[in-house]
Order: C-alpha cells, then sequence, then structure tokens
C-alpha cells in the first residue's frame, strides 16, 4: 500500500527529502525486526533528527490516518517494530548523548544512542549504563526503553525501568510531554517507568534520562562445569539460596556449548552437558569471599570442574562465548527459533526437560541458554526453512514450551516483549478483565490506534505474516 | 470535604470479593470511596494473607492489609529481604504504605522505590472486578505493567488489593558505623571518603542504607555496610562507634522526629540546602546520595512563618519540596510532579474511572 501523496510532501517538507524512503528496495530493510519469521511491509520510513520533527511526522501521519510507530536498531525478537503499510519513524539520526553527568550519576540521550556506546562513554568517568542486552553493541537506549530490555547482568542491577528517570515523549497526537527528570529516586506515580515496556503503544520517547552506575572496582567471573543439566539448575537455587547475588549466572547447555566451541573457542568443555557462568562484582575483599562460597557450592551440588578466570583476557573470552553463544548456531542450523520464556527460579530443571521434551516430539534439536539466575531461558530451536512446513513446526515447538513456562507459574517474556509473536498467546497468562484493563489504557492513551497497532494485545488481524526460507536466523541477539 | 483519613468513615471489607462488592455498592448509591477526599476511606486489615511464599523462588505474594513489617519479619524468617523501609517501622498496611509509596527511606538510594520490588499487582477496578498485570516471577515484561501507576497515587486509579514483590538474600553479617559531630561537614566528608576509598572514581557507594541525623542540635552519621570493620575504621581514624551486627536493621525514628517537609535535589546540590535547613532550629534527616533532606517542622512555623517559601527559594530547578504528614508519608505525592507528568494522571484517572468513583485525584488545592 502506498502512502498518499500529500503525506509523503509533508514528510519531506518535514526532514528532507533525503530523509524519506518510499522505494521497494528501501523498504525491503524494515519488513522484519530480529524475528525475521514475522514480517510485514511499511509503506514508508522517516528519519527525523529531533523531538519537533518527530513530533510533526506524528502530526502528519495522525491527520492522515496512517498508523505509525517509532524504530531503533530492529534488533527487538518480537516484531515489536514491523509496520504493515504505515509509516515507520527510524531513530538513527537521533543519535547524540546530549549530556553526561557523572557526578550525579546520570545521562541524557536521544533514542537512537546505541546501548553500548553510551557505557562506552560512561566509562572513563567510572560509570555504565546497567541493562546490557547481548545485542547492546547495536541496539539502542529507545527501544531498550520501549521493551523494558534486559538482559544477563540486571539479575543485580535490574532492567530498563530500574535504570530510567526521566522521558521526553511524543504522544499520538503529535503533542510533547517532559516526563520524570534526573533526581536519583522519585516515589510514585511514575508515568516514565509505566512507559518503559510499552512496546511503543502509548508515546515515541525522543530524550532520554538513564541512570548511571559505578563500574565495580573488582569483578570476577567463574565457569562452573557440569555432567548434568539439573546439578546446574540446582546449582543456581543453592548459589542464591546460600545468599550470593551474582551480577550474572547464565546456563549455556551442551548443543550451544558445541556450537560456540567450533566458533569460538571461548573455553567452555564440549563434553560438558551445561556450564553456569557466574559472575561477582563490588569489593574486592566482598568479592573473594563470595568466590570461595560459589566454588564450594558448585562443587556441592555436583559441578564436576569449576575455575575462576585469572586474566581479563579470560574473561573476556567467557563471556565471548555467552553473549555470541546464538550467533554461533550457524554452525549447526540453518535457521533458529527462539523465546524469551520464564519461570520461577525453583521450576527451571522441570523447565528444561520440558523444553527437550516438546523439541524432541516435534523432532526438532532444542539448545539452551538461560539467564539462570532470573528463571529467564532462551531455548533455541533449530529448524530447517527450506522443509515445507518448517517454520510453522519451530513456532508451534517455541509455543508450547511458553506454555510450559504458563503451567509452572511463569511468564511468557522475560524481556523480548510480546510484540507480534506472542499476542495469540496473551490471553493464556492474563485474564479477559486484566486484558481489558490494559487495552482500556492504550486505546484512552493512543486513542485512534494509530502507534504501532496490532501489538502485545489480540486486535483482529494479524500484523506480520509468517515466512519461510528467511536470510538472517531469527534471534540472532539473545 | 474531609481532608485527613481520619475525617472519613472507612469501608473495612472482609475479603477480597467484598472490597468489589463495596465498589459495586458504592456506585449504586453515587458515593465516592477511596482517595483522600471521597466520602470513604479504605480500610484493608482483613485482607491479612500470604498468598504464596516459597523462598527458593525469591517472590512472596500477600493480601495488602498485611503490615509492610509484617511482610518483612515472613520473609527475614526464610533469610530473604524485601529492601523496602517505612521510618515508621512498617506499621501501617501495606495497602497504605504503596497508595502513598512511603518508600523513601535509607534504603532507597541502593535498592530504588518500591515500584522496583513489586512484580504483579491485583487491584479492582471502578466496576469492582479484580484486574492484575505482571507475573510472580522475578522477571517479566508481558503486557502493561501497572505498578508505576498505582503506587503513589493513593488509591485514586483503585485500591490495591494483591502484591507479588521480589526479594533479595537477606544481608547478614552487616557493620554498623555511626560518627557524631556538632555540625554536619565533618560527617559528609566521611561519606564522600567512604566512597572514595572503596571505588577508584570516589562515586562507589559501600552503604547498605546510610542517614545523616540532627537532633537537639547534635549530628551523627549512621550506616550499614556489608565491610567489615576495619575498613570501615579507615574512613574516619577512631571518631567512629563500630559494631558488627547479625542483621540490618529496619529504619525507625525513635527519638520523636515527626516529618513535615521533604526537599529532594541532585547531590551534587545538596551542600547548599543542607547549609540552608541547618540554620534552622529543627531536627532532619538526610540521605545524602538520594539527595533528600527531610524536617520535622512542627515548631518552625512560629520561628519562621514563610518558611516553606523561604526553602522553596533555597531549591535549584528541578528540586522538589513535599509537604509530609509525618510517617503516614507524603499529603502532596503528586503536587511536584511537573504539568506535563499530573496532565497525564488526569487523563488517566479519565480513563479509569471517568464517573470519579474512586474520589479525586490528589491534587494541589486539596490539601
Amino acid at each position: 500500500m502506498a502512502l498518499p501523496a500529500r503525506l509523503v510532501k509533508q514528510l519531506r517538507r518535514i526532514v528532507g527529502a533525503q530523509h524519506v524512503d518510499t522505494g521497494p528496495a528501501d523498504l525491503l530493510v524494515y519488513e522484519s525486526d530480529g524475528l525475521t519469521l514475522r514480517a510485514a511491509r511499511p509503506a514508508g520510513v522517516v528519519y527525523p533528527d529531533s523531538t519537533d520533527e518527530c513530533a510533526r511526522i506524528v502530526r502528519a501521519c495522525a491527520a492522515a490516518d496512517v498508523p505509525f510507530l517509532a524504530r531503533g536498531a530492529g534488533t527487538g525478537l518480537s516484531g515489536g517494530a514491523i509496520s504493515d503499510g504505515g509509516v515507520i519513524i527510524q531513530m538513527s539520526r537521533m543519535n547524540r548523548l546530549l549530556g553526561l553527568y557523572p557526578d550525579d550519576g546520570y545521562a541524557v540521550v536521544q533514542p537512537g544512542v546505541v546501548n553500548n556506546y553510551l557505557s562506552l562513554q560512561a566509562r572513563p568517568h567510572g560509570l555504565t549504563f546497567a541493562p546490557d542486552p547481548s545485542s547492546q553493541a547495536a541496539c539502542t537506549i529507545g527501544g531498550n526503553v520501549a521493551e523494558n530490555a534486559g538482559g544477563p547482568h540486571t539479575l543485580k542491577y535490574g532492567v530498563t525501568s530500574h535504570n530510567l528517570l526521566g522521558l521526553t515523549v511524543v504522544w499520538p497526537d503529535g503533542s510533547v510531554a517532559t516526563l520524570g527528570g534526573p533526581l536519583p529516586v522519585r516515589t510514585g506515580p511514575d508515568i516514565t517507568t509505566f512507559l518503559a515496556g510499552t512496546e511503543g503503544t502509548i508515546a515515541i520517547a525522543t530524550e532520554i534520562v538513564v541512570r548511571l552506575i559505578p563500574v565495580s572496582p573488582s569483578v570476577s567471573t567463574m565457569l562452573a562445569v557440569y555432567a548434568e543439566v539439573a546439578a546446574a539448575t540446582e546449582s543456581v537455587s543453592a548459589l542464591l539460596a546460600a545468599g550470593v547475588l551474582p551480577t550474572a549466572l547464565e546456563l549455556i547447555d551442551r548443543l550451544c556449548i558445541q556450537a560456540v566451541e567450533a566458533q569460538l573457542q571461548a573455553g567452555f568443555p564440549t563434553d560438558a552437558e551445561a556450564v553456569l557462568l557466574i559472575e561477582l562484582d563490588g569489593d574486592p575483599q566482598l568479592v573473594r569471599q563470595d568466590e570461595e562460597l560459589v566454588a564450594k557450592i558448585c562443587r556441592s551440588n555436583g559441578a564436576v570442574s569449576f575455575r575462576i578466570a585469572t586474566s581479563e583476557e579470560e574473561r573476556q573470552r567467557l563471556w565471548r562465548g555467552r553473549k555470541h553463544a546464538v550467533g554461533t548456531l550457524g554452525k549447526l542450523t540453518p535457521a533458529f527459533y527462539t523465546n524469551d520464556g520464564v519461570v520461577p527460579r525453583s521450576k527451571l530443571t522441570e523447565i528444561m526437560q520440558a523444553s527437550y521434551r516438546i523439541g524432541e516430539r516435534h523432532g526438532l534439536r532444542v539448545a539452551h541458554v538461560c539467564h539462570a539466575g532470573d528463571g529467564n531461558i532462551h531455548p533455541l530451536i533449530l529448524y530447517d526453512p527450506d522443509e515445507p512446513g518448517g517454520p510453522e513446526k519451530a513456532i508451534a515447538c517455541s509455543e508450547e514450551i511458553l506454555l510450559a513456562c504458563l503451567e509452572l507459574g511463569g511468564s511468557l517474556t522475560g524481556e523480548h516483549g510480546i510484540g507480534v509473536e506472542k499476542r495469540s498467546l496473551i490471553h493464556r497468562m492474563f485474564g479477559a478483565d486484566d486484558l481489558a484493563h490494559m487495552t482500556r489504557l492504550r486505546d484512552g492513551l493512543n486513542p485512534a490506534g494509530l502507534l504501532n497497532p496490532d501489538k502485545i494485545f489480540p486486535n483482529g488481524a494479524r500484523c506480520g505474516e509468517v515466512r519461510s526460507g528467511s536470510s538472517l536466523p531469527a534471534g540472532t541477539w539473545i | 470535604m474531609p481532608t485527613t483519613d481520619l475525617d472519613r468513615p472507612a469501608a473495612r471489607p472482609d475479603s477480597r470479593h467484598q472490597v468489589g462488592a463495596l465498589i459495586a455498592e458504592a456506585r449504586q448509591r453515587g458515593e465516592s470511596i477511596g482517595a483522600p477526599g471521597a466520602a470513604r476511606s479504605w480500610d484493608l486489615t482483613h485482607l491479612d494473607k500470604v498468598i504464596s511464599f516459597h523462598a527458593p523462588d525469591m517472590v512472596i505474594s500477600v493480601e495488602t492489609g498485611l503490615t509492610l513489617a509484617a511482610i518483612k519479619d515472613a520473609v527475614e524468617a526464610q533469610r530473604l529481604w524485601l529492601p523496602l523501609d517505612a521510618a515508621d517501622g512498617g506499621e501501617q498496611t501495606l495497602a497504605a504504605y504503596l497508595a502513598r509509596d512511603a518508600s523513601l527511606s535509607w534504603l532507597s538510594y541502593r535498592h530504588g522505590p518500591s515500584r522496583n520490588w513489586v512484580m504483579r499487582l491485583t487491584a479492582c477496578d471502578d466496576r469492582g472486578r479484580e484486574v492484575s498485570s505482571g507475573a510472580a516471577v522475578v522477571k517479566n515484561v508481558a503486557g502493561y505493567q501497572l505498578a508505576p501507576l498505582y503506587i503513589g497515587a493513593r488509591d485514586a486509579f483503585g485500591p490495591l488489593v494483591e502484591i507479588t514483590f521480589r526479594l533479595l538474600p537477606l544481608p547478614v553479617r552487616v557493620t554498623r558505623a555511626e560518627w557524631q559531630a556538632n555540625d554536619y561537614p565533618p560527617l559528609l566528608k566521611v561519606w564522600q571518603q567512604s566512597r572514595r576509598s572503596t571505588h577508584p572514581s570516589g562515586r562507589g557507594e559501600p552503604w547498605e542504607a546510610l542517614r545523616l541525623v540532627r537532633n537537639q542540635g547534635r549530628w551523627r552519621l549512621e550506616g550499614f555496610t556489608r565491610l567489615p570493620p576495619e575498613t570501615v575504621t579507615q574512613w574516619s581514624g577512631d571518631d567512629a562507634t563500630i559494631t558488627q551486627v547479625k542483621l540490618l536493621p529496619r529504619e525507625r525514628h525513635n527519638d520523636g522526629f515527626r516529618p513535615s517537609l521533604r526537599l529532594q535535589v541532585l547531590p551534587t546540590q545538596l551542600e547548599p540546602l543542607l547549609a540552608a535547613a541547618s540554620r534552622l532550629p529543627v531536627n532532619l534527616v538526610c540521605y545524602p546520595a538520594a539527595g533528600v533532606v527531610t524536617l520535622d517542622t512542627a515548631e518552625s512555623p512560629l520561628i519562621e512563618p514563610n518558611l516553606e517559601e523561604l526553602l522553596r527559594s533555597k531549591l535549584p530547578p528541578g528540586g522538589r519540596l513535599q509537604r509530609l504528614n509525618g510517617f503516614a508519608g507524603s499529603t502532596s505525592p503528586l503536587r511536584d510532579h511537573e504539568a506535563d507528568e499530573y496532565g497525564v494522571l488526569r487523563k488517566i484517572k479519565q480513563i479509569l474511572d471517568p464517573d470519579g468513583l474512586f474520589g479525586p485525584l490528589p491534587e494541589a488545592q486539596w490539601l
């Protein structure tokens, strides 16, 4: 569907003709986000440079009754940043660090600033931005806010909403509001943190105030190796029960280890059924104390070997193995599909067993990386996109695993969001009254329904068709 | 119009089902119920069940008639910790605590306000139906998270009836340190020194909890850290009284302190504000890392009739001033929200409670 000519003219006037794309080849890039199994073709992409331009674009789209949404780096894994026939407001030009205030521990950024860039700028001041999704080299702070992004280190330092202080937003009618601010603690009610995780369905963030935390003076990374997955998951419970709060507590299973080692040689033993990557940080004395306790607990829960990284190079190698684990699956499969279900921590063993079982029933191999300390799993379902029904089979397998998470008292998503991917399942997690209450808020704050329609909640026609033969593996970032 | 909760009759449901029934009944009668300014307030003390608590999962689900203290007792018995505090020792119900978001305490710089710990909530809507958001796990982004809207909204969007908190391991073997002085500058230096010696950038925060107190003209800095006593001693030589305690205690102001004004600025703006406040003959409590100064000004209006204006004039742009009603929390939780923010809250009120069944959205003129 083409955009009305008058709207295209208006958009060009707002941002300049070179910052509006409507040609099929240009739009192809925007058909999917990190979830390549879902695709939809936008009618146009526009690249604003400021809050004012963004507000004018929104007003123009609203007046023309054309749907619109904001998009960061497109690394999202739930199809939240795709548009079927609407306008994508692409934030890549709004990528400036507007201010960094080390003594007060905060920064002000535009939404297109890349997550890792912010931490790199803060690091000379001894500070960092805590949320660190595995896509942090590409994903943007605006996207982090929309999805309430997490990452391995959020076990101790919280997700995006815990590190978000203020926002400038454009509402769906094109008006602008400033919410929150740099004060380090703000009691409620708090619109800023409410908007985090609403997946861009209520407002578009154009300036973001984030908390920066001190880089820890001491960090220790440990690798515990297991001959059984259950022993690794039991260690997770035992560590937390003993009062240890690691900054990260990650589980990688055999299939994933094999892929990592074939490509990256991170130092994970290939005969292990699972490894735990455990990171502690803080005061050096306390870190040393906890290292001993962690070693003892892991060994007493069945770790066949345990080691502490003795150099920064070794530490980085281990983390490279974890953060790039998913990308290495290309060694094993032409395509894979993932989700991010969550279970209560004590149910990790059960959900892992269920996940393997479900995979077997579908005739699919399932590898796992998990933010085990949070009970947040990432089953990686390997499939052949050229096999008839291959993608559908992977999706069915994933949905069964998510429903198993719900049966164990968990959630459909710990950090990827609902997007279009899981909206057909959300009624399995929430009752009709719960969903009606949420959509009442959405419909009241986005009354014309033009801002990022058809996301999160079931809403008539599906946005994003399942497609076969995707050229990119889904879930490259987790 | 009644001005405090004590001036109006309270609805005391025996069960959650009855909360819904009372809302439906109020609707039928055309009566308002809930927020300050409504005909009746809520007293949810009979909703006092722990819904579920399985320690290895590190979450607890409770009804909101339980007190914060009772919830903390329950989790601490399992060596877990809810890092929220209330300066009255947590004797009010969770419903009252969350309605006012009375979570600004000596823990809140490190552990954040109460919304950071709420993983799931259930409230009643304007038809008396229970509505929930979130999940009883430590990480979840499914659907909209309503906790940031409801907490601090003083029941203006509906009463909270059930909450799930995530928990942390209980800090044990804690070092308590106390320094005393005739004035605050040497004590602020101790705090700054503690940050420098535990972090190369000088921006570390070794304290689990820290406050600077002026009581009857004497100043003291009191903090709790997981670091050993010998490390703490290095920060100020022999001036400190250092002891080791088994558990981090809860914050209590047991010396007659009754907070009435709270000022909040950026940490770098704290010193001038503290200088201005210290010239007033009042007791005060300051949380340095959060940039918060809380004053007991009960006697001060007589000494300084334009006290509020005087303090407001000392606030830098972006600084906040809130009136407090003792330990019951802020009487003006929404007053200091900037115009934009308050406008959105009004809109949300219109969406969730178009008939004003839960009373008005508290605002400045209501004070």
